[in-house]
């Protein structure tokens, strides 16, 4: 008898020390209920929206003979666009690759030109002038706007002096 | 009831047996024992405690970052444009739709990354692609073709022409950190369900059962080995997955195996299963391209399917799902067999799983796995991505770089580097095989190489090959060494010369000079110049002089025109190392870099309007945003005509000079440019450019040494060649006549008006009014009259 009641204690301390650690364990792998427990995720993609193109009537080319001449001025049509909405970061990298493509094409020089003018950076466009005018420098109509647009840089830089 | 067995109870019991005392003092006994183990077990739940929040805090330094992981920096080189008339063989267009991960498809091109072609025509599939500041959406086109020659493209199967077509950038190289791990980051969303709910289905079923510990899974694993006693199936969570990866290391131990089981349930704690199992996506590895691993869903997509994840077909999501296991072994580029085998038995599984219909299970199983081709070449401008660095080393840290997944636009033209690196492989072992009798065979350093090519108008640089052997010597010698140009100095004393207002003397092409050993005193010493073949060659005319580099002739134009003025030229063009004006500057016996030379000499195509060297065009975050854009700089130095007069004179250095090997090579078009040999053999330079091309050779020795009788034209010329001839096989057009340019044709040897009596004439250039008037016939070189 002295010795079932001894068993009984010694159970009953092992039972309760047992249950301490389980209960203990439970606790800390007890999982905090958060939101986005679900079985898969929102599917809601956003579609990437079509480049913004300007239907605006853009400048004639005076020599758009060459394809890579107009797939240059593809992309200085798309600067222009760029430049009338008031971007002119992106008129600028669309000038940029128009050169990039076609090298001899003036018009994306002067643009280029208006382009940094316009961004606050007078003196690097006098170069693309230089550029456009060495390119342009046949025809008079883009020749007065290339000393136009230099006299405009030059009264700029000498009304800032 | 039997007696206590001591031994089976072991230690214990083992000091007194409890039966042999009294009740009290057996009740003191279980005391003093229960004492000692609510002790322990404070103990165990201390020290426990304290190592669960030591994990804690690993886990919160690490996981609880926005940022978990380094993103290599990826620096891109230019887009391919494409408009008729592009040449799609020269360009090498399917080479780069292979490099660009385009996967041939035979036919029909179905899906973004597709391309198909046929005698007529090349179709492509094009790519979605982030440029700085404009997400393009790829569509498919047709590129209509007359040989090879673009005739005309069309949005494929319809009528609408484009004018042009952009391929997106390459991947030069991206910038690791020592982990070496390529990953593109995604969110849950940007994940096909399909290929989650495979992931879920092969690698834990019960994901969204479990808090981070399986015991079901694991007594299943367990009766899954025992019963083919042999491992097949494994016990861990996508969490103890993730946490074996993302904190601890793949060697197999008990305490990892500890860590991994608390670090799972902690991690479950504190984070919600959507945001476990896109960790998980994008941490998981999933291959090795080469030095680097592949990790992550959306890499892996772009890896094995050159496609975005979100663009993955049910097929291709259930072959990404089954190569987690073991990517290398089911990998498609090892074994298409292997990986379909493997793909099949994951379609299986989904089926059973109700995860698709029987119509998509017939779909899938019927769709060919069609990778794309295989390029181990991690790094291909590893000279240009090291200036490139050089470029970004004041704006961002190493760290930045290797951290931020920065993504770098550059201006390399990957057809030219491909090029220049292939010219690079075959000449300069193939010089030191047909030179090996002047070479000294017991030097210790290899025969070393430049190549470098820019575009003049501006200043992009297309190719940059700074060594033979990058492994070798990471000295850049486009950048990095200073070296005397000799002989391609030359351009710029006669564009000195040949421009009024810069000259003190008025000269012209048809000019007469004196060829004549004379000497000058210079620095408190004589100095007197020689030339190669060693003669003098009498009265010559400049052109005659620049067309075989006379030494002496030209030291004597480079006095005529003005030391001082000649360094001008130099500065205004672009050279910045120190220059000093003595008569040996004539002789390029200064040291210049190779772009610093090559930049300078772009004002010859470019009508006298100076590029800035340009390499890096934008610099844009992970997210896209342009944290810098740079522009090309130009601005005019000299006068356009003086300009094309020289670079007509540097034409006749490839029709009839010193280059003119190049046309006994077959190369045609219009090009000009200028050969270079220093003193004692020690450089060996060409510079040539068409309108539209300029490119630099250099070969020599790092430490000096001589390379004896090696000429410009036999070291340099060849390689420039090779490179050449690939990039720009023909020019398109000849450089622009400026206003104020006039062609005369005159007699080659005296420079006078052309004449029947004179029968070896050429169209030469001149500016307006100072063109000759006299007839080659009426004029009778006087040796001893020139001033020059």
């Amino acid at each position: 008898m002295r010795r079932n009641d001894h068993r009984r204690i010694c159970n009953i301390i092992l039972k309760w020390f047992l249950m301490l650690v389980v209960a203990m364990t439970m606790v800390h792998c007890a999982k905090v209920s958060r939101p986005g427990h679900k079985r898969l995720p929102s599917e809601e993609r956003k579609d990437i929206p079509p480049s913004e193109r300007s239907e605006e009537q853009l400048p004639t080319t005076p020599d758009a003979s060459t394809p890579r001449r107009v797939a240059s001025q593809q992309l200085v049509d798309k600067g222009i666009a760029s430049l009338d909405a008031g971007n002119t970061a992106a008129a600028m990298e669309s000038f940029q690759e128009a050169i990039n493509i076609d090298a001899t094409n003036g018009i994306a020089y002067y643009y280029l030109a208006r382009s940094t003018y316009e961004g606050g950076q007078g003196s690097s466009a006098l170069g693309f002038l230089d550029q456009a005018e060495a390119l342009l420098g046949d025809d008079p109509a883009w020749l007065e706007e290339i000393v136009a647009l230099r006299d405009e840089i030059a009264g700029e830089g000498e009304s800032l002096e | 009831m039997p007696r206590f067995n001591r031994e089976r109870r072991g230690w214990f019991f083992r000091r007194r047996h409890p039966e042999r005392r009294g009740f009290s003092a057996r009740i003191r006994h279980y005391w003093r024992w229960a004492k000692r183990l609510a002790v322990l077990g404070i103990l165990i739940i201390v020290v426990g405690a304290w190592y669960l929040r030591h994990l804690d805090r690993l886990i919160e330094d690490k996981f609880d970052q926005p940022r978990k992981w380094n993103l290599p920096s990826k620096v891109f080189s230019d887009a391919e444009y494409l408009f008729p008339g592009v040449d799609v063989k020269v360009r090498d267009i399917v080479g780069k739709l292979d490099r660009l991960g385009y996967r041939d498809v035979g036919v029909t091109i179905e899906r973004p990354g597709d391309y198909a072609k046929d005698a007529d025509h090349l179709d492509v599939y094009l790519h979605d692609f982030d440029y700085p500041g404009e997400a393009f959406k790829g569509f498919p086109v047709r590129l209509r073709l007359s040989g090879s020659i673009i005739r005309e493209m069309t949005r494929f199967r319809m009528k609408e022409s484009l004018s042009m077509v952009r391929l997106e950038p390459e991947v030069v190289a991206p910038i690791f950190d020592e982990r070496m791990e390529d990953r593109t980051v995604v969110t849950l969303e940007q994940v096909p369900p399909q290929l989650l709910e495979a992931i879920i289905l092969l690698e834990d079923e019960r994901f969204f059962r479990h808090h981070g510990v399986d015991p079901i899974g694991i007594v299943r694993a367990m009766f899954a080995n025992v019963r083919v006693m042999r491992i097949v199936q494994g016990g861990s969570t996508l969490t103890q997955q993730l946490v074996k990866n993302f904190f601890l290391h793949p060697r197999k131990s008990l305490l990892r195996k500890i860590n991994e089981a608390l670090m799972a349930i902690e991690i479950e704690r504190h984070h919600s299963k959507g945001e476990i199992l896109q960790a998980y996506l994008n941490e998981i590895y999933l291959g090795q391209r080469g030095v680097s691993s592949v990790s992550g869903v959306a890499e892996a997509a772009k890896f094995y399917f050159a496609k975005n994840v979100n663009q993955l077909s049910l097929a291709e999501c259930a072959l990404l799902a089954g190569l987690i296991r073991s990517p290398n072994e089911y990998s498609p580029f090892r074994s298409l067999e292997g990986a379909k085998a493997r793909r099949d038995l994951v379609l299986d599984k989904m089926r059973e799983a109700e995860l698709m219909t029987d119509q998509e299970y017939v779909m899938a199983l019927a769709e060919p796995i069609n990778p794309p081709k295989r390029m181990i070449r991690v790094v291909t401008a590893p000279f240009f991505l090291d200036y490139v660095k050089q470029e970004l080393a004041n704006l961002y840290s190493q760290e930045v770089l290797e951290a931020e997944g920065l993504r770098i636009f550059t201006t390399l033209d990957m057809r030219s580097q491909l090029s220049a690196e292939a010219a690079v492989d075959e000449e300069i072992p193939r010089l030191e095989h047909e030179a090996v009798s002047l070479l000294s065979a017991d030097h210790a350093g290899q025969l070393q190489t430049c190549l470098i090519a820019v575009t003049p108008s501006n200043g992009y640089i297309r190719a940059m090959v700074g060594g033979r052997s990058y492994a070798e010597s990471q000295f850049n010698r486009c950048t990095q060494a200073l070296r005397q140009p000799g002989s391609t100095m030359k351009p710029f004393i006669y564009l000195t010369a040949l421009d009024p207002s810069r000259s003190q003397t008025a000269m012209t092409p048809a000019s007469l000079i004196e060829d004549r050993r004379f000497s000058v005193e210079a620095g408190g010493e004589e100095w007197s110049p020689e030339n190669y073949d060693g003669k003098e060659h009498g009265m010559v005319t400049i052109r005659a002089a620049l067309e075989e580099s006379l030494n002496i002739a030209t030291s004597r134009v480079a006095m005529a025109a003005g030391l001082e003025q000649v360094v001008q030229t130099a500065r205004d063009a672009g050279v910045t190392s120190p220059l000093l004006a003595v008569p040996s500057l004539a002789l390029g016996t200064f040291e210049v870099t190779p772009l610093e030379l090559v930049s300078a000499y772009a004002i010859f195509p470019n009508g006298g309007i100076r590029a800035e060297s340009i390499a890096i065009t934008s610099v844009v975050t992970k997210d896209g945003d342009v944290l810098e854009r740079r522009r090309i700089s130009v601005q005019r130095k000299f006068a356009a005509g003086p300009v094309y007069v020289t670079t007509h004179l540097l034409q006749g250095v490839v029709d009839r000079g010193t280059a003119a090997s190049i046309r006994a090579f077959g190369y045609q078009g219009f090009v000009a440019g200028k050969t270079g040999t220093t003193s004692n053999y020690r450089d060996a330079w060409f510079v040539g450019f068409n309108p539209e091309l300029l490119a630099l050779a250099w070969v020599g020795y790092d430490d000096n040494a001589e390379m004896k009788k090696i000429t410009g034209a036999r070291a340099a010329l060849p390689l420039w060649l090779h490179f050449f001839r690939v990039v720009s096989p023909r020019s398109p057009q000849d450089f622009p006549r400026p206003k104020g340019v006039v062609l005369v044709e005159v007699d080659r040897h005296t420079g006078g008006l052309a004449r029947r009596s004179c029968p070896e004439t050429i169209d030469e250039a001149f500016l307006e009014d100072t063109e000759p008037t006299q007839a080659c016939d009426e004029m009778t070189i006087d040796e001893s009259a020139t001033s020059f």
